[in-house]
């Protein structure tokens, strides 16, 4: 059975965040541009990340983490330091710890403004073209390394986040050779999230290519892995329709597709977490 | 019925245990910290120690519950990625167990397992009967009192309580145990498995069966504690 390996110290599984900041990231979605909040939604993903392994006595590297950024600047790292590091050094290094004010209960059925320190790894930026094929070449070859180095582990997840098409050719053999890197548990998934500020229908999870309205939306599924069938069930319990066979992939995704695509492809958590 | 032996052992030797037992008289209590949440540890022992003092669970006691995990903590000095975790709050199972001579009375909040023997045979289960209920995410005890909705008018909802009357039973036995041992347990059928875990007398006997279902893919590599009573 693959996706059932058990996720530890000894036995870490990787996720790996490729974001497009391509120049149309800056188009307002609400008040806010796509790439702010992208980078919102990724920092505050991290920030779980962490928090789910953080215990009294510190940080257990339960995950091995990267953030893979392109558009103008070509593609690089969004974290400081080697591009895949443990949980554990990843909590130590944000660029800032920023005072936010959240929504709590307080305990007797009234409401109050909780101070909570966020975490800042990863800023927006937005410019040039989208050299999609660039990073996920690059995606493979980490994942290549690190799968090397994790034979019996959980394989990575990569989370793909784009809201163009790929402006240096075309991408789909890349992420054919993804989805065919492997451990000893499975082969690596590589989920895709079109996000978009038009007023497209929302493909979510779909099955098969009937109904994605172009040749970019059906490549995007084609790149796209099936859902193990543990995120399948977590996907469903969130409310969305998941058939057999459905793949990690949405196109025309608004605000609330993007928080739920990171929830749901950072899903593999530990086997024994509850 | 007296408590005979409890073992437990954590999921790696370089882990620390999170689950915790007490016993005050004739009542007991078992609780399973859960794994990503903070110091679930203290959070487990908290919930053991007051339910053994006072094994009525209401929304009092267990405001008092967090109340005495938040007293043991100071959130405004933590560090972001610890204050992150406080505010997720600790999660952790009950099983509690109340011997009254001829009933058993069981308090379960989350997926610890109480089964019911007659001798070796199994008779019933608390408060899972099928093993793939262990597949569900379970309700647990939470430091975040938003997060409990398993009372109704301040006290504990009839769901998470059950009692066993030992009268027609030849030769009571009870076993108790948190979720890995359980769920072992349900996908076995028949009297093999429960006459396997009354025949272990001694923790070397219970570290050595624990690993052996381990190794062979048996058993989920989880903090495993077993209480036995006849």
């Amino acid at each position: 059975m693959t996706y059932t390996g058990e996720i530890s110290r000894d036995h870490p599984t990787c996720f790996l965040f490729v974001i497009d900041q391509s120049g149309s990231m800056d188009e307002k979605m609400g008040s806010r541009s796509k790439a702010d909040f992208v980078a919102d939604v990724l920092n505050k993903t991290l920030a779980t990340l962490v928090a789910n392994c953080t215990k009294a006595d510190g940080v257990r590297s339960y995950f091995d983490i990267g953030v893979i950024a392109y558009g103008g600047n070509g593609v690089i790292s969004g974290l400081s330091g080697d591009l895949i590091q443990p949980i554990s050094k990843i909590w130590e290094r944000p660029l800032r710890v920023e005072e936010r004010t959240k929504k709590s209960d307080d305990g007797a059925g009234g409401i109050i403004d909780q101070r909570i320190k966020f975490p800042v790894w990863f800023d927006p930026t937005s410019s040039g073209g989208t050299p999609m094929c660039a990073a996920l070449t690059k995606a493979a070859e980490a994942v290549v390394e690190w799968c090397d180095a994790h034979p019996a582990s959980y394989p990575p997840t990569i989370l793909h986040v784009t809201d163009g098409q790929s402006t240096d050719g075309n991408p789909e053999h890349i992420a054919d050779g993804i989805r065919q890197i492997s451990t000893q548990d499975g082969t690596c998934l590589l989920f895709n999230l079109h996000v978009t500020t038009s007023e497209g229908r929302e493909v979510l999870f779909p099955s098969s290519e009937q109904g994605l309205a172009d040749e970019y939306s059906r490549m995007l599924f084609r790149m796209s892995s099936e859902l193990p069938s543990h995120v399948g069930r977590f996907a469903s319990g969130k409310g969305y329709t998941v058939g057999d066979g459905a793949r990690g992939f949405i196109f025309n995704g608004d605000p609330k597709c993007i928080v739920d695509f990171f929830e749901i492809g950072t899903r593999p958590r530990l086997i024994s977490e509850r | 019925m007296h408590l005979q032996r409890a073992f437990t052992v954590p999921k790696a030797a370089d882990i620390p245990n999170e689950d915790r037992y007490a016993r005050e008289g004739d009542t007991f209590a078992l609780s399973d910290g859960a794994t990503i949440s903070y110091d679930s540890a203290l959070w487990a022992q908290i919930i053991c120690a007051r339910y053994v003092q006072s094994p009525h669970v209401t929304s009092d006691w267990l405001d008092g519950c967090i109340l005495e995990f938040n007293t043991r903590h100071d959130r405004a000095t933590m560090p972001w990625h610890k204050e992150a975790a406080y505010d997720r709050g600790s999660f952790a199972s009950l099983l509690g167990v109340t011997l009254t001579g001829t009933a058993i009375h069981i308090d379960a909040i989350g997926d610890s397992l109480a089964v019911l023997c007659d001798g070796d045979a199994p008779k019933d289960s608390f408060s899972y009967r099928e093993v793939e209920q262990f597949d569900q995410a379970p309700m647990l005890l939470c430091t975040d009192h938003a997060k409990n909705p398993i009372f109704e008018d301040g006290v504990l909802a009839g769901e998470w309580m059950h009692d066993w009357s030992l009268e027609q039973l030849q030769s009571p036995r009870l076993l108790c145990m948190t979720d890995a041992l359980g769920q072992w347990l349900l996908s076995r059928k028949g009297n093999d498995s429960t006459e396997k875990l009354f025949s272990l007398e001694t923790k070397e006997a219970f570290d050595q069966f624990v690993h052996d279902e381990r190794e062979a893919g048996r058993l989920k590599r989880d903090d495993t504690t077993l209480l036995v009573f006849w």
